[in-house]
């Protein structure tokens, strides 16, 4: 970085060199720091990527639905399962009922195996850090700065 | 590795044109922009909060609203892209070292600033990234401390800091003179800052 140094008296030169130096330092510190940055972000500039609970099932959903699917297959098992007083369904039709009931889990699981849980933490950290940037209504104010701190 | 080059010395029409492609959603652009200014930001926030996490957290946040901004079309400073982003670097800067005061943390950040030698530092001959420099410029006032950092830390021109303090530059150019001068002083030995009688006192009082 060039800096224009004329106006400064020979009396202050060295300090405005080693603030310089102190300068270049910090920034080579940042240099990794903005290629994290650079990636955690670049998401963000898609419109719609927020809000993520639009490309992403709520979490409520998304534990729900293979609990829901379990139950409805444990009933379907307990109904087609044959006892004493429950006689009037033939095996091939509760076997028909197991087999779709099989199905539906299968398809269910396999978007659960698509879709995994850790995907939808990250969007809800990544949805949580972008409502926290826009809390900040002095972004677009000018002249804010001699606030004192 | 290389220190980036600052953004000032990008011709503004590149500029221009990598703000452009970011707001379009153009990833490359975005990156190309976070890698020129992020150091920047990180540097000014390293210095005035002294951890290197929270620096980091603090550029995040910046970079985090300048994408959401230009993603949804909120970008309307146009030309004035780097008091704009600097403006809100100022601005998490501040709310994070309110934070930091709030928690009465300051001192944490403190010992972890002074235990945290920088290898490159610890090869430089002058005072660059000494523990004295740094505490000298924790006892400049904020606006001193301002201008000091946006100059040696963000690598603002003059000009840049006119847009971005709304400063006329024979004044910031004043400030930057007097910020110097106070700086110089704090790190001058004890004696060094006595009139010259005075010293002169003092060296027949041991004689």
């Amino acid at each position: 970085m060039t800096h224009d140094h004329d106006h400064i008296p020979d009396e202050l030169r060295p300090l405005d060199r080693a603030l310089t130096r102190e300068g270049e330092i910090a920034r080579l510190e940042g240099v990794p720091v903005a290629s994290r940055v650079g990636e955690r972000t670049a998401s963000m500039l898609r419109p719609d990527a927020r809000p993520r609970t639009l490309r992403f099932p709520p979490l409520w959903l998304t534990l729900g639905a293979p609990l829901a699917a379990a139950a409805a297959l444990t009933l379907i098992v307990l109904n087609g399962t044959p006892n004493a007083g429950d006689s009037h369904r033939a095996p091939e039709v509760v076997a028909a009922d197991l087999e779709g009931a099989i199905d539906v889990w299968i398809e269910l699981d396999s978007r659960w195996a698509n879709d995994p849980f850790h995907n939808d933490i990250a969007a809800l950290s990544l949805e949580a850090a972008s409502t926290a940037a826009q809390r900040h209504p002095t972004d677009d104010v000018s002249g804010l700065l001699d606030t004192d701190l | 590795m290389a220190i980036p080059e600052p953004g000032a010395e990008l011709p503004p029409a590149d500029l221009a044109g990598l703000v452009s492609s970011a707001c379009e959603g153009d990833q490359g652009a975005w990156r190309r922009l976070v890698d020129l200014y992020g150091p920047r930001v990180f540097a000014l926030a390293r210095s005035r909060l002294r951890d290197v996490d929270v620096a980091e957290e603090v550029t995040q946040s910046v970079f985090a609203t300048i994408a959401m901004k230009l993603g949804k079309g909120q970008y309307a400073e146009h030309g004035r892209f780097e008091p704009w982003l600097f403006r809100i670097a100022m601005n998490r800067v501040r709310d994070a070292v309110r934070q930091a005061r709030k928690e009465r943390d300051t001192e944490r950040l403190r010992l972890a600033s002074v235990a945290d030698e920088s290898p490159v530092s610890a090869a430089a001959p002058d005072i660059a990234g000494s523990p004295q420099l740094r505490d000298a410029l924790t006892r400049l006032s904020p606006p001193d401390r301002d201008i000091i950092e946006l100059r040696y830390h963000a690598g603002l021109s003059f000009r840049q800091m006119t847009d971005l303090l709304d400063e006329p530059l024979g004044t910031l150019l004043a400030r930057h003179h007097r910020a110097l001068k106070k700086l110089k002083r704090m790190l001058e030995p004890e004696t060094d800052k006595l009139p010259a009688d005075a010293r002169a006192t003092n060296a027949e009082g041991r004689a």
